[in-house]
């Protein structure tokens, strides 16, 4: 179980970097882009709006490699699910269209979502923070949150291995394994905060003044203003709907 | 280029690390800091490095008396310390950022450097240090070797003049250890002064010019 939610953290800024390229697109319009189709989704009274969103973003499902394909067809199926069962009491009180409604865009949401993390890295996705104006302090406390949330994961799971191995005279069921957590989640309290500190005094001898952006070798191209021409259409066809 | 004068340093709890040390570093040389472990060479490196501040004496550098007050202003703190570059004996701590090659370039954004010197050099230091396969991976993630290149990278991307290496063999196999001291044969030159702590003596003879020896009474002798 630790396994996976560690698989799960680190994933998210190692993010399979083998299959990953630079994203062609400027990140931030990417991301832009993304957050409005589900912005206007979910005003949409209209579902031909949501429908021609859905079309869209399955043919841009369909142009991704087998491996993201696969990832992004994995995470629909549970919020949708749940959507269908949170909505059930509107068929019960005659208004099915609801359920179905509110099912799409919620279908629709995830797939954006999911595209977009495919195309987009982890790096990319905060690097655009700094771009949409978001304060450097707050991207950095992401990016460091998931990182000591990795280390420290790790460190614990190899404090609890060393106890394990250790405590050969303590019984499998025996209550008392417990009384461990503490003392490991102690240890890595201190660790962490031993961390911190060196993590404090390394930005510092790297002259940290505040500035924390993203390298990046994108250049505007022609790809990025066709890609912008998008938002336009998509606020035109959302009036139009 | 380096000065310590009658330097003592005590912890909080009053336990001695650094007694009464003297010492002159001369910029083109490379030293190599010695003594068995408890002996203060971190304590050393902290002072040199301005992290730490001796209870005693007084730290010089380039003429410039280095006490907290002095690096309490942010000017002065950002032009000493990118003078000197030190790479931790853990590189894990020092590795904070979301991919090697924003490591790379995280200490050229806080120097203000236009944007094509920070590209410049970036890419220098990735191909460098054999880093370009990998500029995209966290650093967390990266395998000890990996993570201790990327640290020097960090490091020298900022081309310091004072490059100051605590136990950089720590964790390295054979092939990493050769890398390593290659790198350190290829930085010397007449304006960088290099200090480097080490246990391995072969290769303290390999690359110092002069040894300093820390012994148990936290006692400093050049050889």
């Amino acid at each position: 179980m630790t396994d996976r939610i560690l698989r799960l953290i680190s994933g998210i800024i190692d993010n399979d970097t083998r299959y990953r390229k630079d994203s062609k697109v400027l990140p931030v319009l990417r991301m832009l882009v993304s957050i409005l189709a589900i912005i206007l989704c979910a005003c949409s009274s209209n579902a031909i709006f949501v429908i021609t969103v859905l079309a869209v973003e399955l043919v841009h499902l369909a142009f991704l490699p087998t491996h993201s394909m696969t990832r992004v067809l994995k995470r629909l199926p549970l919020p949708v699910i749940f959507t269908m069962i949170i909505m059930l009491p509107a068929v019960f009180l005659g208004n099915p269209r609801t359920m179905l409604t509110v099912t799409m865009k919620v279908l629709v949401s995830i797939l954006i979502l999911a595209i977009m993390n495919e195309d987009l890295s982890w790096k990319e996705i905060t690097g655009s923070f700094s771009q949409l104006h978001l304060p450097d302090v707050f991207t950095m406390t992401l990016d460091m949150t998931v990182r000591f949330l990795t280390i420290l994961s790790r460190l614990c799971q190899t404090i609890h291995e060393a106890y394990i191995l250790r405590a050969v005279s303590v019984h499998r069921q025996d209550k008392s394994r417990m009384q461990a957590a503490g003392g490991i989640l102690g240890t890595v309290f201190l660790k962490s905060s031993r961390m911190s500190e060196e993590t404090t005094e390394a930005m510092e001898c790297r002259c940290f003044n505040g500035t924390y952006r993203n390298f990046t070798r994108h250049k505007l191209s022609v790809y990025d203003i066709l890609y912008a021409c998008i938002i336009p259409l998509m606020i035109v066809f959302f009036i139009i709907t | 280029m380096i000065e310590l004068s009658n330097v003592t340093y005590k912890y909080n709890d009053g336990t001695l690390a650094l007694d009464n040390i003297n010492l002159k570093l001369t910029a083109g040389e490379c030293y190599c800091l010695t003594g068995p472990n408890g002996s203060g060479k971190s304590t050393l490196f902290r002072i040199l490095n301005g992290l730490s501040f001796p209870t005693k004496g007084k730290y010089i550098f380039d003429g410039t008396e280095i006490t907290e007050k002095y690096l309490h202003n942010k000017k002065n703190a950002v032009a000493f310390h990118s003078r000197i570059g030190y790479l931790f004996q853990n590189s894990e701590t020092q590795l904070f950022t979301r991919s090697v090659e924003d490591e790379i370039a995280f200490g050229l954004y806080q120097l203000e450097l236009p944007e094509d010197e920070v590209h410049k050099r970036t890419e220098h230091f990735l191909e460098a240090l054999s880093l370009s396969d990998m500029r995209h991976r966290a650093p967390f993630n990266l395998s000890g070797g990996e993570k201790k290149r990327c640290a020097l990278a960090a490091v020298l991307a900022m081309e310091p003049d004072v490059l100051i290496l605590d136990e950089p063999l720590n964790g390295l196999d054979e092939d990493g250890e050769k890398f390593v001291l290659e790198c350190i044969h290829n930085l010397k030159s007449p304006d960088r002064l290099i200090i480097v702590a080490s246990h391995n003596s072969q290769f303290v003879e390999e690359i110092s010019d002069e040894t300093i020896r820390l012994d148990k009474d936290h006692h400093i002798s050049l050889t």
